[in-house]
């Protein structure tokens, strides 16, 4: 597994695509912490966003042979997630929960200069609520830009999506939390 | 870790037992094909309609019918060519939804900007396609004919070309190949000049006589007339 790693995801699609099915597993222990971290801002708890990503998975093993290996896996994989969460939000018609989102959570408690838990809570909550209150494609940028850290050009690639759109989106995510934030915790959300 | 080994565990054990498999790659070719032959027919469709508008504009220009005023406000929009237009849009909003929507890279584009630019081409292309003359054979193929012919007969009115000019009368074809005898006297209105010479196209209001039309008035061009040698065997 260790040899594994060190090969790139299209190298390893294209060894599964030769007929070495079993390296599929590789693939999935290279995604599936990352792909349950995104699953889980569209859905309501953890189990839906463990089934959005296992339906993922199997969706991108079934049509795994349109998958072009000169672009990138994780933009391809990305998106099968994002409309499996659509999917799933429109079954399910649930909104966000308000106390588990991860990326909320970690902003509001790495800030080494806040002096008490009870800030930390406060702005915790009240991102989670600007979140939960934005619509699902300005929250999806959001998610993707912050936590994922993937660039423009790959947004553009997951979301589908034309580059010039991406920015406008992030623009007005990031207006719309800085409208709805209060300032005092404007520095746990980076705004 | 567990819980991670187990999703892997569940997806492969599914692959291993075949539970799921792989579509093959003809799926996905034939899926591409697909899509292709879908977008070269809407797209076709829209341009064929879009030569087909031209040629009516140009060659019949329902918009003479407007020069008798109020009264002719209905022959122009029977004349018009509503369906090659409509048939022309359905045509341009398939090619460019499915372009934007399934073409691997349609969504680096805007939705505008591929209706801007599919429906740019396909007109320059409908354009130029009447404009080159090649109508003239489509013009014979059956369901083509009765677009590009259009609808130039109504209770009160009558379009075409005069394939006989006499005194008081004139034979008329109309761009369905039918003839009309049409009878005239001097008090009817014929603008902007009274001599009708045979070839011309000419608009008429008046009224239907069993077969034959009593012009009360008639409107040469503008508008292309067809080929007299077309309509008639008419040696001269």
């Amino acid at each position: 597994m260790v040899e594994q790693t060190s090969i790139s995801d299209e190298a390893v699609i294209n060894r599964i695509l030769r007929g070495e099915k079993g390296l599929y597993g590789e693939i999935i222990g290279r995604y599936e912490a990352r792909l349950l971290r995104y699953a889980r801002s569209f859905t309501r708890d953890q189990d839906d966003a463990a089934d959005v990503v296992q339906n993922a998975f199997v969706k991108a093993y079934v049509n795994l042979r349109s998958f072009r290996t000169n672009k990138k896996f994780s933009s391809w994989i990305y998106r099968i997630v994002h409309n499996e969460a659509m999917n799933a939000l429109a079954r399910t018609r649930k909104s966000v929960s308000l106390e588990e989102n991860e990326w909320a959570t970690n902003i509001a408690s790495s800030e080494p200069s806040l002096e008490s838990t009870m800030t930390q809570t406060q702005g915790a909550e009240a991102l989670h609520a600007c979140l939960a209150e934005m619509p699902v494609h300005y929250r999806d940028v959001l998610t993707l830009f912050f936590l994922e850290g993937r660039p423009y050009r790959e947004l553009s690639d997951m979301l589908r999506i034309p580059i010039g759109t991406v920015g406008t989106r992030l623009a007005r995510a990031k207006a719309m939390l800085r409208k709805r934030f209060p300032k005092e915790y404007y520095h746990l959300a980076l705004l | 870790m567990n819980e991670q080994r187990s999703l892997a565990d569940t997806i492969l054990g599914d692959i291993r037992a075949q539970r799921i498999r792989m579509r093959p790659k003809m799926y996905f070719i034939a899926g591409s094909l697909l899509l292709g032959t879908s977008v070269g027919l809407a797209l076709a469709a829209g341009l064929m309609s879009a030569s087909i508008v031209s040629y009516r504009l140009h060659h019949h220009s329902p918009f003479g019918f407007l020069f008798f005023g109020p009264v002719g406000f209905a022959p122009f929009i029977a004349a018009f060519p509503w369906t090659p237009i409509v048939i022309a849009f359905l045509g341009i909003g398939a090619g460019a939804w499915l372009l934007r929507h399934h073409y691997a890279l349609g969504y680096r584009h805007t939705a505008f900007g591929i209706g801007v630019g599919v429906c740019s081409l396909v007109i320059a292309l409908g354009v130029a396609f009447d404009l080159l003359g090649l109508h003239q054979t489509m013009r014979g193929v059956t369901p083509m004919r009765a677009l590009y012919s259009g609808h130039f007969r109504g209770a009160y009115w009558l379009a075409g070309t005069v394939t006989q000019a006499r005194n008081g009368e004139i034979i008329l074809a109309e761009p369905d190949a039918s003839a009309t005898r049409v009878l005239f006297s001097p008090t009817t209105n014929i603008q902007p000049q009274r001599k009708i010479e045979r070839g011309e196209w000419v608009r008429i209001l008046g009224q239907d006589m069993d077969g034959d039309f009593d012009a009360a008035m008639i409107r040469h061009g503008p508008g292309d007339a067809d080929d007299v040698r077309l309509l008639v065997n008419d040696p001269e």
